[in-house]
């Protein structure tokens, strides 16, 4: 699965947090720091992989299980606001 | 203020000014008594300009904000009334139209030179926390509208509404000199005046030392209060201000981010008034 950012959403940072506002429903959400790296990272669409190993090299410490499991939920929550799409990975033919 | 004889009466606050026309000597004598201590900045810009005059004996305010749908224009009973809606008409004005300024619903008090912003929905206890506060020794500088200028709080020009209910937060002494004082306007739930009027100051410019929430959605109720992290606070203010009015969700959101930085928010759960009292001093180091 691949995510990206929805289109409907803009987005204000305010010190290291980003606060989201989706265009469409009117709902605002305030991400926490980890997620707002996440956010920054779906700049460009990423797999929850490489997402995953882009977290690790800021927190090399936290056990990696840990990190893609807080990553997972926190796509999901965006989702759920939609404030991410996820499509179906293309692994070429 | 200013407005000689003859000359528009010209009141506001900071780089805001409005003006009032009027050949009518006891429309002007209630302007006055109600505006004189309102003096914009030398250079402020006029946002609003009313004439008031009498037609057939009655007495006409131009222009007019128009009723709410299906409600009609009421008759203006007497001057002070006329000034009242004038009074009312320059403060949606701020926020309907200055939006180069960040404003917002708010109360603002102060004492020993520290200074916070109530901010709530109808109901939420912040005008009896206002007025108890006052009670208490805190300079109360309005009710309505708190304005940010040049980084600094300041009311918006209007005088604090006073409901008939806050009589035993306000104690007896209080409550009854506020009737002497020169811009007094009885109305249908309490009275209009001006806090300045009994204490002898000015408006002016202060450092905006905190910021508390009352009822906020979502808001812990288990403790006496609540720090908010700054994007939180940000969010919970943004639906108070002017600038949600007119500019886009990111533009709006940043001056009040950035007011953030400097002023500290709470939440603060109902509690009885004591009780509430004694935390906000506390957390503004008054205790």
């Amino acid at each position: 699965m691949t995510y990206r950012r929805s289109l409907a959403v803009d987005e204000t940072p305010v010190g290291e947090r980003v606060v989201l506002y989706h265009r469409v429903s009117g709902s605002a959400i305030v991400l926490n720091p980890s997620a707002s790296l996440l956010w920054r990272a779906l700049e460009h669409e990423h797999s929850t992989a490489s997402l995953t190993a882009s977290l690790q090299k800021k927190f090399p410490s936290v056990d990696q299980s840990r990190i893609e499991a807080d990553v997972m939920s926190c796509l999901d929550d965006l989702a759920s606001h939609q404030l991410v799409s996820a499509q179906a990975e293309n692994r070429g033919s | 203020m200013t407005g000689a004889a003859g000359e528009p009466i010209r009141w506001g606050s900071g780089p805001l000014a409005f003006e009032l026309e009027t050949a009518d000597p006891e429309i002007r004598d209630a302007a006055h008594r109600v505006f004189n201590r309102w003096r914009p900045d030398e250079d402020a810009v006029t946002h609003g300009r009313w004439s008031a005059y009498r037609d057939e004996g009655e007495l006409v305010v131009s222009p007019r904000r128009p009723p709410d749908a299906g409600a009609q224009l009421d008759t203006i009973r007497d001057p002070e009334h006329a000034v009242a809606i004038i009074e009312y008409a320059a403060i949606a004005q701020i926020v309907e139209r200055c939006d180069h300024i960040l404003s917002f619903h708010a109360a603002l008090l102060s004492k020993n030179g520290k200074s916070i912003a109530l901010v709530g929905p109808s109901h939420s206890g912040k005008s009896t926390l206002a007025t108890g506060l006052w009670q208490s020794g805190w300079r109360f500088h309005c009710d309505d509208l708190t304005m940010i200028i040049d980084g600094k709080a300041v009311a918006g020009p209007r005088r604090v509404a006073l409901r008939s209910e806050a009589r035993p937060h306000v104690g007896e002494d209080l409550w009854n000199r506020v009737p002497s004082t020169h811009g007094y306007f009885k109305t249908a739930v309490g009275c209009l005046f001006q806090p300045m009027h009994l204490d002898g100051t000015m408006p002016e410019r202060v450092d905006l030392n905190g910021i508390f929430f009352m009822k906020r959605n979502g808001a812990p109720q288990d403790k006496p209060f609540n720090r908010l992290e700054r994007a939180h606070a940000a969010l919970a203010l943004l639906p108070y201000t002017n600038l949600v009015r007119t500019r886009p969700f990111s533009e709006a959101l940043a001056p009040v981010a950035a007011l953030m930085d400097r002023a500290p928010a709470w939440d603060l759960p109902r509690r009885p008034l004591p009780e509430m009292i004694a935390t906000v001093e506390s957390l503004t180091g008054h205790r």
